[in-house]
């Protein structure tokens, strides 16, 4: 089992990446831990409720969220490896093998990122295993087959976009519609997540599981190690710069483009499928055209603070930015809000302050910060739709 | 400004963690018109006398000076006469290699016109000039290196500080590089670089400096260098018989 070890070591690693500071990532575990432990034994311990008050469908709720979040962070690290396959080039040279090292590649954002709503989850399952043992097992076997499907699903599909398209294509589709992977995966497995039987749908997929995973796994694990380790001739090429201009919209078209075309679509698809979801999405994506090219252009900045921290024009340079590129975006984003937004005034008022406010938000060096900054003006702005009616 | 040109590092001392010098109480001149090499294992703390000079870090005690002007109070000026070839090129990787010379150009206030033109100069005598237009993340270490050196040479510095310029260079570069080198401290430049390589610095070098534990424990002449069997001998001799550090 030295494989899950190092999976669980990778994870470790992803962790402290997240939270470099030894004492506070202690004390968060800790008390994560603690708090865990309580719930696990208040659940032990707690008068089981009457079996039809048993709320399965609260449970199968976290579960399916669970999943989604399982699933897009294998997304996320799927799209990673792709666009970067040298970080697959010491799996390639272990002994480990293809199948054990495209999942220990995978298993550290699975892990690292599921915990939280699986210590969530472990409490509530508890207290179904207590009442309906049946059920809590095959729930639990059931999260791990879709997972595992899901995982294999999801590569299979990357090695044909990689054959068809090449590697630079499909990171950058997986960039673009990775985020919906998980949608499309708790869509696909919708009868099997809503668990109210103890588990007779997935009766089968449990059986087949064990039978199929190990037999199919490795070939596609393999083909996906072969894929990435070819050598690809990326066809990156640029016309002579306008000199004395920065020449933002081209290195904005160039790493933006296929984003930029799918982003509507997405949008549109999403709000078809969901119209009551229109004004949420609406506001978020107003949100999104302010902080997308900012961030796509300052990322480079980021990547390599010392240029900027060298450059004695850099205050200059940055204002530029900001104007030309955070001024643009938040007047296409105000002009957008106005035109699908019109006559709702507190609704224009409190995104376009919102959107105003996402510019210096995307400035701030510290990523953490960035981040906190960037998913609260998320949230306002997802919140403003109060004001839509 | 309270000097004129060159470097001066006056008992300059830095530390990253308390309790722990990096720097303890450095001394270092560099002249206009002189190439100075510094020598030392990895965490000597040449990276970070590097740094210190380019003004991305400030010193806990001790002054510099980079052309003539005061650091940390003087950054920006300083900054517009120093060349900086970090380690690592400070490149964008999704932008072409003119587009790369034209960034650098804004950034430290070259006008078009010249920018363009050297920026051509440049890329015709390193030879990237047929891939100026290709992205450089596709380029290789070596053809980084080149470019980050012209990017950091665009603005004309008076002062250039190169940590690790030789790496990734195939002969025909390291080679085309060390002339590059003492042309430019011909012209006046003051260039302090660092190398691994010692026979690199046997072939530049005016005076060589060496940094062990954060100190620059002596600074020899070219005569010196030469008269000692070159920069290799003299590494060994110190690691052998240790010497006190220069006042």
């Amino acid at each position: 089992m030295i494989w899950w070890r190092l999976a669980v070591w990778e994870a470790r690693n992803a962790l402290r990446e997240l939270v470099p500071r030894r004492w506070l990532r202690r004390s968060l575990a800790g008390a994560f831990a603690l708090a865990e432990l309580a719930f696990c034994g208040l659940a032990l311990i707690v008068p089981l409720p009457e079996r039809r008050a048993l709320d399965l469908g609260t449970l199968s709720g976290l579960f399916a969220m669970n999943l989604m979040l399982s699933s897009a962070l294998a997304a996320l690290a799927l799209s990673r490896l792709v666009a970067a396959p040298r970080q697959l080039e010491l799996t390639r040279l272990s002994p480990l093998g293809a199948a054990r090292g495209v999942w220990l590649a995978l298993a550290p954002a699975l892990i690292a990122g599921s915990l939280p709503l699986t210590a969530l989850l472990l409490p509530f399952a508890l207290v179904v295993a207590r009442q309906a043992p049946v059920t809590a097992l095959g729930m639990a076997l059931t999260a791990f087959a879709i997972l595992a499907w899901g995982l294999l699903i999801a590569v299979a599909a990357v090695n044909e976009v990689v054959a068809r398209w090449g590697r630079a294509r499909a990171a950058a589709l997986l960039r673009s519609w990775g985020a919906l992977l998980p949608l499309a995966l708790v869509l696909a497995f919708k009868p099997l997540v809503r668990v109210q039987a103890p588990a007779a749908a997935p009766l089968g997929l449990l059986l087949a599981s064990p039978l199929l995973l190990p037999l199919i796994w490795p070939r596609v694990a393999g083909r996906f190690l072969r894929a990435l380790g070819a050598q690809e001739q990326l066809a990156g090429s640029a016309r002579e710069p306008r000199w004395g201009s920065p020449g933002w919209a081209r290195e904005l078209w160039r790493t933006l483009a296929l984003r930029t075309l799918l982003a509507p679509v997405t949008l549109l698809l999403i709000a078809a499928w969901r119209p009551g979801a229109w004004p949420a999405l609406l506001s978020l994506s107003l949100i999104f055209i302010v902080m997308v090219p900012l961030g796509q252009l300052l990322a480079p900045e980021w990547r390599a603070p010392d240029r900027l921290r060298l450059a004695p024009y850099a205050a200059r340079y940055r204002l530029r930015l900001v104007s030309a590129t955070g001024g643009g975006a938040l007047a296409i984003a105000l002009l957008m809000a106005l035109l699908l937004g019109w006559s709702r005034w507190r609704w224009l008022a409190a995104e376009g302050l919102a959107a105003a406010l996402a510019v210096p938000i995307c400035l701030l060096p510290q990523r953490t910060l960035r981040g906190i900054g960037q998913l609260l003006i998320s949230l306002v702005a997802v919140a403003a739709i109060a004001f839509w009616n | 400004m309270t000097s004129s040109g060159g470097i001066e590092v006056q008992h300059v001392s830095f530390q990253y963690a308390r309790d722990v010098d990096v720097l303890a109480g450095a001394t270092l001149r560099v002249q206009p018109g002189e190439l100075v090499g510094v020598l030392g294992l990895n965490g000597a703390g040449k990276t970070t006398l590097f740094r210190l000079i380019a003004g991305l870090l400030e010193p806990r005690a001790g002054s510099i000076t980079v052309a003539g002007f005061s650091l940390p109070r003087e950054r920006r000026r300083a900054s517009e006469r120093l060349g900086w070839v970090p380690d690592e090129p400070l490149l964008y990787p999704k932008l072409s290699a003119l587009e790369n010379l034209n960034r650098f150009a804004l950034l430290w206030g070259v006008p078009a016109e010249p920018a363009k033109r050297r920026s051509q100069a440049w890329l015709e005598a390193t030879e990237l000039w047929p891939d100026r237009h290709r992205l450089v993340e596709e380029y290789s270490r070596g053809m980084r290196q080149r470019l980050a050196i012209g990017c950091a040479l665009l603005h004309e510095p008076s002062v250039l500080v190169m940590d690790e310029p030789f790496n990734g260079l195939d002969i025909q570069s390291a080679l085309w590089l060390r002339e590059l080198l003492r042309q430019r401290a011909a012209a006046g430049v003051a260039l302090l670089v660092s190398s691994h390589q010692p026979e690199a610095l046997d072939a530049i070098v005016d005076r060589l400096a060496l940094l062990d534990r954060g100190r620059i424990q002596s600074t020899l002449s070219r005569a010196e260098l030469l008269a000692s069997g070159g920069t290799e001998q003299v590494f060994r001799a110190s690691q052998a018989h240790p010497v006190a550090p220069e006042p």
